[in-house]
């Protein structure tokens, strides 16, 4: 049974697919007596077989031996694509995170979507969601996971315009698309000329070749930057940062997935195709400085934002920032440790947010106060999943940071300093999000502020014991480090970054009003940091204008030049049918002119050359 | 077998127009949706009958016709045929059925789709260079009527538009047609008795310069292209359908078939020309749909851009490309038309059909 089970993986993203079929006839509106709910249980329930098949699975795998699977899509002429598919304790686990945390925002949204007339249809596009995600999980081949990450895209796309009667949800939907498309473009760009240049995209045939490949350096260079936009793209990092920002205009249960695992899904592909940027040292480059950017701007960016959850979304894109450095080093368990920790805590803060939002109907955290006597688990669930995500408490985030503090401690110092300033800055800005939501004198609109009712406090609660349990799974994992070989330089030097953090945080003074700083450099400062560093604005003038410019300019020449010569050739042909029109006079001695005329004009033109 | 295909829809023609006049324009509409019903199920059949393994024209049919001018009516269908012949049946069907029941003139309405229908199929079928430029000529009467009678504001000038660009198309093929048979002395233009090797190279390139200058009007290929917007924006919505799903396939299935299939020196000779012909396409189509507010424009700049890759893929002509061309004709004839079903059901909303303005739907 569990051979089979495991041998079956691959069902395990088709439940979330299925679910998402079966909904059909609510999101038509072909059912409408019993309402959109039935839909909502079919997902929550093909959700679960998931879980359950996945957690068989993952128990089967750490102690037998699977057989891969590959299944045979399309084989013609000199093409043949096979899909790999990945059983291991690892892409299973990933697989079981996805299900899980999807199972956790199904339940959540139960609550938070609970009046909303499109749930069928938000239940269907999250069984799609989770269904492309976990299959990202269990794939091991690019071109299967290229496949993913589109229909990763597309989904993004039809979540974030979930509300697409308001125009903000518009262009933030079609940013998403957009941005992301960019990145997958590119990254199809690599994956067809790696499978022109190693015959092949299974992941284990791709790390044999990459193992003996000799590329000259243009070539792997080029490659290697295209492997690396589409994850650039899917995690938010700087150039392609800016979707995540306004993907916040979506439900929120879409995003605690979006923030936890969808981010991640980006990170997991870099991850798989790390023995192959190897090849290219620029790639490797490229992806450090990227992450180092995004991580330190995001941190500083997210600062200045009141929006409860721009806020966290950047923190994000820094945590992402960290995850492309250690995959540019190629410490890739720090990566994934760093990423498990980050999508649990960072959905539960996600579920708080939502509660928070859904009770206050405000997403201002300048018109919050007060909340913690009131909505003591929500309160609770910010804060542990804020301890989880900093490296302070020893709990998950804590662990991961300290691996990657360990990992760059003899060889790239400097990058310590990266990741203790991120994580310095991250507990500065949660701690100014704690006071300032729950902290102080309640607000108008915090006053009346109940706890949230069971469908959103479950799975919250549920996810605050998880969060608390991350360092026992760790353990049992073995994925602690030994005491005795602990460098406790770095611990202290983690927590005392953490812990100044919080100092800071709690000691900026606050001005709960949206008013504006006096000094003009701190005015200056607040500006560039709420605005993004004004990268939209220099979007707008460079690569949007330019589209635009050459768009209009290509229109024109359509229409005025190219369409404009045909239908010159057509009007002078008429103009000079109607004027000849004109010599018909019906006087036979005209005729005989012309005709003469015409003759002596031949008769000229032929003995012409012989003069 | 084949001829079904051809003369089923013809049948229905007599049907729908010998139909009383007392008859609800209902009947007409139905009698048609069953023709094309039948149809369809006959080229599914006929797909399922294909023997795959075989290179060669299948179910073929031989009719003597005017032999001494070589023209016989000869079908047949392979591999680059079948799935465009079933496309045909397919979208038909759903251009027929996507048809509002109010149209004007309903009974001349429903001739002409058949007409265009065995038209198109006869093309896809014919195995003789006659019979094909018989049938690529039938197809245009009907669609010309289409666009003139049941189009926009403008249907006047985008049918003549459509009718001169293609007649053009249609001459430059004859000529070719003939320059390719009689120049090399042949009297028969069955596909595989021509044998243009025999040919000097300019000769061959000449005359595929002018099947490409031909279809490329068809495809259409940029800077041959601009009957296709003004063609779409004035046609209704089924008849846009039948335009970018099947019709625009006739010029790509044409440059396979004979610019590839009878030239291939020459071909091979141009083959850099032609890539960088089909990328200019794609990125001016692209482009173009970018700055367009009219929906129907944007999907038709768009298609322009798309059937730019056929050509690109052909270019390379490897056997891999040239199952990606057909592979590309297909989903494009699926994705165009479904588009311009999709454009038709925003047209059919009371807003005006910019799309600037239709953040809300």
């Amino acid at each position: 049974m569990q051979e089979f089970l495991l041998q079956a993986s691959w069902w395990i993203p088709c439940y979330g697919l299925i679910g998402a079929v079966l909904t059909l006839p609510w999101l038509t509106g072909y059912i409408r007596r019993t309402g959109p709910r039935p839909a909502a249980y079919i997902n929550l329930v093909m959700t679960v077989v998931a879980l359950i098949h996945g957690a068989i699975a993952f128990q089967a795998s750490l102690h037998l031996d699977p057989q891969p699977i590959v299944l045979h899509w399309f084989k013609a002429a000199d093409l043949d694509l096979s899909f790999m598919i990945d059983i291991s304790p690892v892409s299973l686990g990933a697989a079981e995170l996805v299900t899980g945390m999807s199972i956790l925002a199904q339940i959540f949204a139960l609550g938070y979507m609970e009046k909303d007339w499109g749930l069928a249809r938000f239940f269907a596009l999250m069984g799609f969601f989770e269904g492309a995600m976990s299959g990202l999980a269990l794939s091991d081949s690019l071109f299967l996971s290229y496949a993913l990450l589109e229909i990763l895209t597309l989904s993004t796309y039809l979540l974030v315009g979930f509300w697409y009667a308001q125009p903000l949800v518009v262009t933030a939907a079609r940013d998403a698309f957009l941005t992301k498309r960019v990145g997958d473009v590119l990254l199809l760009m690599g994956v067809v000329a790696l499978a022109t240049i190693a015959g092949t995209l299974n992941f284990p045939d791709l790390y044999e070749w990459a193992e003996t490949a000799t590329l000259s350096p243009t070539v792997s260079t080029l490659l290697g930057l295209a492997l690396i936009a589409g994850p650039t793209g899917k995690c938010a990092q700087f150039p392609l940062h800016l979707w995540l920002d306004e993907a916040m205009e979506g439900p929120n249960p879409a995003s605690i997935l979006r923030n936890s695992v969808v981010v991640g899904c980006g990170a997991y592909i870099l991850i798989k195709l790390q023995p192959i940027l190897i090849l290219s040292p620029v790639a490797s480059i490229a992806i450090v400085v990227l992450g180092t950017m995004t991580a330190i701007g995001a941190s500083l960016v997210a600062l200045a934002q009141i929006d409860i959850k721009r806020t966290l979304s950047h923190s994000t894109s820094a945590y992402l920032g960290l995850v492309f450095i250690s995959i540019g080093m190629q410490w890739t368990n720090f990566a994934l440790l760093l990423l498990f920790a980050h999508a649990i805590a960072k959905a539960l803060q996600f579920m708080s947010v939502g509660s928070i939002i859904i009770t206050s109907s405000t997403q201002d955290i300048t018109e919050m106060g007060g909340l913690w006597s009131r909505m003591p688990a929500t309160t609770t669930a910010y804060v542990v999943g804020s301890a989880g995500l900093v490296g302070l408490l020893p709990l998950g985030g804590f662990w991961a940071l300290r691996e990657g503090v360990n990992a760059f401690w003899y060889d790239n110092p400097w990058l310590v300093a990266v990741l203790l300033l991120v994580n310095l800055l991250t507990a500065v800005n949660l701690t100014r999000v704690f006071r300032l939501v729950f902290l102080g004198s309640p607000h108008a609109k915090t006053r009346r502020a109940p706890e949230v009712g069971w469908a959103m406090a479950v799975p919250m609660v549920s996810l605050i014991v998880l969060t608390l349990l991350v360092p026992a799974m760790l353990q049992h994992l073995y994925l602690l480090p030994d005491w005795a070989y602990l460098n406790q330089t770095a611990v202290l030097l983690l927590a005392l970054s953490g812990l100044i953090g919080c100092v800071i945080g709690a000691s900026i003074r606050l001005t709960r009003v949206w008013s504006r700083p006096i000094q003009a450099p701190l005015k200056f400062l607040q500006d560039l940091l709420a605005y993004d560093f004004y990268v939209e604005q220099l979007y707008r003038v460079s690569v949007v204008w330019g589209v635009n410019v050459l768009s209009k300019a290509s229109a024109w020449f359509d229409r005025y030049v190219v369409d404009g010569i045909v239908n010159f050739v057509g009007l002078a042909s008429i103009l000079s049918g109607e004027s000849l029109k004109y010599s018909i006079s019906g006087q036979s001695q005209i005729y005989v002119l012309t005709i003469l005329l015409g003759i002596s004009l031949l008769g000229i033109l032929l003995i012409y050359p012989m003069w | 077998m084949l001829s079904a295909l051809i003369w089923l829809p013809i049948l229905g023609v007599l049907l729908v127009g010998l139909l009383p006049r007392s008859v609800p324009p209902k009947t007409a509409r139905v009698t048609t949706l069953i023709v094309l019903g039948l149809a369809f199920i006959w080229s599914v059949v006929l797909g399922s009958q294909f023997d795959v393994v075989n290179p060669d024209a299948q179910f073929q049919e031989v009719l003597p016709w005017i032999e001494r001018l070589g023209l016989t009516y000869r079908l047949g269908l392979d591999g680059l045929s079948l799935p465009l012949v079933i496309l045909n049946s397919l979208l038909t069907w759903f251009a027929v059925y996507s048809t509002e029941e109010s149209i004007q003139r309903p009974r001349l309405y429903y001739i002409l789709v058949l007409m265009l229908n065995a038209g198109v199929a006869g093309a896809f079928l014919a195995e003789n260079l006659l019979l094909f430029f018989l049938f690529y000529e039938v197809e245009l009467i009907p669609l010309y009527f289409l666009i003139a009678i049941w189009g926009g504001a403008q249907r006047g000038y985008a049918a003549t538009k459509f009718l001169i660009y293609t007649a053009l198309s249609s001459i430059l093929i004859l000529m070719a047609f003939l320059g390719a048979v009689w120049l090399g002395g042949g009297t028969s233009f069955e596909y595989d008795t021509i044998h243009t090797q025999g040919l000097p190279l300019v000769a061959q390139i000449i005359l595929l310069g002018i099947l490409l200058v031909g279809f490329g009007i068809k495809i259409p290929l940029v800077p041959f292209h601009t009957w296709l917007p003004d063609a779409h924006v004035e046609a209704s919505t089924p008849i846009s359908v039948l335009l970018a799903g099947v019709l625009l396939k006739l010029g790509t299935y044409g440059l396979l078939r004979f610019g590839l299939g009878l030239f291939p020196e020459a071909w091979a000779v141009l083959a850099p020309g032609l890539a960088t012909w089909a990328v200019v396409s794609v990125l001016y189509g692209a482009l173009t749909a970018i700055a367009q507010t009219d929906m129907k424009k944007m999907v038709a700049y768009s298609s322009i851009g798309h059937m730019g890759y056929i050509l690109l893929a052909a270019a390379a002509a490897t056997p891999l490309s040239i199952l990606a061309t057909v592979f590309q004709m297909v989903s494009h004839g699926l994705i165009s038309a479904l588009l311009f079903l999709l454009v038709g059901v925003v047209y059919q909303k009371p807003k005006p059909a910019i799309s600037p303005s239709c953040g809300g739907y």
